[in-house]
């Protein structure tokens, strides 16, 4: 076995990175924290959103995690262990963890979570290279794989669907079913659907004691003052901020332009800015009528004033216009695809819809019913009007938009906006660009699937970044997505808040105080 | 009156079954998966086609609907796909903070809105009348999500006397929760008290010119007698109708009240549930949301009875 020496020297860099603040913490407080939505369940496993995230991952661990950059990181494991092979991970634990329940954390409880994770998570798929989960003793987890996957250990720590560790009797309940117990510093008080959900500080929490490490991302040491948490979902913007201004609310995310200009002179208010919380991109449909045309594609591409779309998008967020799949700073950055980004020429656009097979067709441009991507669509749609496109515009609710864009037929063109998937990295395009199940509804790619095993079948980061590269190429070339740009998010909080920092990830109140 | 009742009852049960198909239906022209919103969008297609199959989304229309009365009948509602509890549980969590909303706002617009109506009736075409008919179409006109923000600034921000939303039970602390519905009832009751002051005020006025009217003053009785008992009771009849229709959009205009202020209602639960195509959830609503309103007429007619003794039901 060889120790990832990539995962030690990670946490090293990130902790540095991350390093907090020297003031001095104060003790106890009740935090409110307004959301701009709810949750769609409390089980560990089967969670997999921004806001799910904010509330149950300061109750959940996993034994691997991400940084602040999201680079993958130990949590519950002291460190990976991975064979020459390839198949095999190895997981030492750490000792004396224990459960919200006061029981001690061993691996049959990792086992029964992971084989849990992998029956009924929607991120599931990260277990199908597994061949068996084992544990042969008390504190070392083992994994096998049934064939090597590069990308295995930074699936394994994602924060989407958690594969976060539960008490093995936990473990047996079906979805839903499950008491909220794991080890994190947070523990579950009580969740209204609808109204709000609340934790407190778990007394009992181990955190992590490694030399050297200090708190970043969901890892490292993580020291929690604060009493409890009540995070209300408020969907309506104005009530929150109404709230944080009436002093009924510590923090509030997602706060309009015009709003937080108002709050800049507000002195009990303090701002932040989260600059990459998603990637507003476009969807096109490679199975059906015009977009089916790789030059109508690229005449789409050609079109568009990123600028534009993206200034009206952001509407006062933070937002940054720049290529790639990842944010600036990600291990995997780089130039591939800058040539066809923000090409911003109509003239181009127009004569690539003259070499095309065009002739006026209609294209259905699917628009959902949030505000960032009503918006740009308005940009969008005028830019491809301006070309000699014939745009017809359907303003949806997201249930509807996922909907018909999860088939081939009815749709040409969908808004959407990539989460997680720009933060942590390249694996979580995989299984949205390749399968029957691709976003493009592209069918038989197979440069991109050779593509893609190259990236998957080598740990050498020199050939994984030329793989990455061509990846970005092709799905610039083919056009399966346009992307507009990197949008942030803006926060408010009461200016006594200490110690909390933004992050892509969700929000994070260990390490945070009042002052 | 008995057998009134009981085939009102029985009438009610058919407007229920209908109600439910009709919602059905609907669910299924609709457009979106419940199965797809709770993978989120770029979930595999097998993990999508499980949770269909978990929660019998799969399967045929008419399976699906007979199973759902089968439960019905047994008083089950199904299970919601993405709140981990029963429908009937999550309903019965909700209903008591659309119940007390409702009926505070109810008393709200009963009170003002039949004495703006009477007031301004009484001083017919004055300021007063003048001024209480223009209060009233802005009521109307105006949309309460935006009275509602309004509120939230002027009596939260501005000055601090209430919540700017939330809910706390009444179990938690009574003076709290009275605290919490004070803002979403007035913002959910002005629309409601426009339209009830206009009826009593036109009802009023055609009613001060009847003969027994005249006859009651010339008797020489007190004016306050003359309008207090005589005429308000003749008032009533009408007033009565649109009391009804004013508690039946009072339960239907909680949905947008109860998201502005962060209510955990029935409203809100429709809302939410709707967003996440938790078909279980909007199916049991609805049928809950549809027996009140079916009551409600219920005991209008019976109070028409009560007030007129001309209406008999036998």
């Amino acid at each position: 076995m060889q120790p990832t020496r990539i995962l030690a020297g990670a946490v090293v860099v990130a902790s540095l990175i991350a390093a907090g603040p020297a003031a001095a913490q104060k003790k106890g407080g009740d935090i409110i924290a307004l959301l701009y939505a709810g949750l769609n369940s409390v089980d560990p496993h089967f969670t997999g959103t921004y806001p799910a995230r904010s509330m149950i991952l300061p109750m959940y661990e996993s034994l691997m995690t991400v940084d602040e950059n999201g680079g993958t990181i130990p949590l519950l494991a002291e460190k990976a262990e991975i064979s020459a092979d390839g198949l095999t991970y190895s997981f030492p634990l750490r000792k004396g963890v224990k459960f919200h329940n006061g029981k001690e954390m061993t691996s049959a409880d990792v086992k029964a979570s992971m084989e849990r994770y992998a029956k009924i998570s929607p991120g599931r798929a990260a277990m199908d290279p597994v061949a068996s989960f084992e544990a042969p003793d008390k504190y070392t987890f083992v994994i096998k794989l049934k064939t090597p996957s590069a990308s295995f250990l930074d699936r394994l720590a994602s924060p989407t669907s958690p594969a976060t560790v539960i008490p093995e009797e936990e473990a047996a309940k079906e979805v839903n079913k499950t008491g909220n117990i794991s080890t994190g510093p947070f523990q579950f008080v009580e969740w209204v659907p609808d109204s709000h959900f609340r934790i407190k500080r778990f007394d009992g929490f181990v955190k992590r004691d490694v030399a050297g490490e200090k708190m970043t991302g969901y890892g490292g040491p993580k020291t929690v003052h604060i009493d409890t948490v009540t995070f209300r979902v408020v969907t309506e913007a104005s009530a929150r901020i109404a709230a944080l201004e009436a002093g009924q609310a510590h923090l509030v995310e997602d706060v309009p332009g015009p709003a937080a200009e108002r709050l800049k002179s507000n002195p009990k208010v303090r701002l932040y800015d989260m600059p990459t919380f998603q990637m507003p991109v476009i969807y096109l449909n490679h199975s059906l009528g015009p977009t089916a045309d790789i030059k109508v594609r690229q005449a789409i591409q050609a079109a568009i004033d990123m600028e534009e779309a993206m200034g009206a998008a952001a509407a006062g967020a933070p937002y940054v216009v720049q290529h790639a799949w990842v944010y600036k700073g990600h291990a995997m950055y780089s130039d591939a695809g800058k040539a066809l980004y923000n090409i911003n020429n109509i003239n181009k656009a127009k004569e690539l819809l003259k070499g095309s097979g065009y002739k006026g067709e209609e294209i259905v441009f699917n628009v959902g019913n949030l505000g960032f991507m009503t918006r740009y669509s308005v940009v969008v749609q005028q830019a491809l009007k301006e070309a000699g496109m014939n745009v017809k515009v359907n303003t949806m609710d997201l249930g509807t938009l996922f909907s018909i864009s999860n088939k081939d037929e009815a749709w040409h063109m969908t808004t959407s906006g990539f989460g997680s998937q720009p933060f942590l990295g390249p694996y979580m395009y995989q299984q949205i660009t390749t399968g029957p199940a691709n976003l493009a509804r592209r069918k038989g790619d197979t440069a991109l699937e050779a593509a893609w095993a190259k990236f998957d079948g080598t740990r050498d980061m020199a050939v994984k970044q030329a793989a990455w590269n061509e990846i970005t190429q092709r799905t610039y070339d083919e056009v399966y997505f346009v992307k507009l740009g990197d949008l942030g998010m803006k926060y408010a909080a009461v200016s006594n808040l200490a110690g909390f920092r933004a992050y892509p990830g969700s929000l994070r109140f260990w390490d945070a105080w009042l002052e | 009156m008995g057998r009134y009742l009981a085939g009102r009852l029985l009438s009610t049960l058919i407007v229920l079954i209908i109600v439910s198909f009709i919602s059905f239906c609907i669910m299924q022209m609709v457009p979106g998966d419940p199965a797809l919103v709770m993978a989120g969008a770029a979930a595999p297609a097998d993990e999508v086609q499980r949770i269909r199959e978990q929660f019998g989304l799969d399967q045929p229309f008419h399976v699906q609907m007979l199973r759902w009365y089968a439960g019905m009948l047994q008083g089950d509602l199904g299970q919601s796909i993405t709140l981990g509890r029963s429908v009937v549980t999550a309903i019965v969590e909700r209903l008591p903070s659309t119940i007390a909303l409702a009926f505070l706002s109810f008393l709200i617009t009963l009170v003002f809105g039949i004495v703006a109506g009477v007031a301004a009736a009484l001083k017919q075409d004055s300021w007063i009348d003048h001024t209480i008919m223009t209060v009233a179409v802005i009521g109307v006109s105006v949309p309460s999500f935006w009275i509602g923000l309004i509120m939230i600034i002027g009596f939260a921000v501005m000055v601090d006397w209430l919540p700017a939303g939330g809910y706390v039970t009444i179990a938690e602390s009574p003076a709290l929760w009275f605290k919490s519905l004070v803002l979403p009832s007035i913002a959910l009751a002005l629309l409601q008290m426009g339209l009830l002051a206009r009826i009593t005020r036109a009802s009023m006025i055609e009613v001060l010119r009847q003969d027994f009217v005249r006859t009651a003053q010339a008797k020489g009785l007190p004016r306050w007698i003359v309008v207090g008992k005589h005429a308000f009771m003749n008032v009533m009849i009408p007033v009565v109708t649109v009391i009804g229709i004013v508690f039946s959009l009072l339960l239907s205009g909680s949905v947008v009240i109860e998201t502005v202020f962060s209510i955990p209602g029935l409203g809100r639960l429709m809302a939410t549930s709707i967003v996440t195509r938790d078909y279980p959830v909007i199916q049991g609503a609805l049928l809950i949301t549809a027996a009140m309103f079916v009551l409600i007429n219920l005991a209008v007619d019976v109070l028409y009875a009560y007030l007129d003794p001309r209406i008999h039901y036998d």
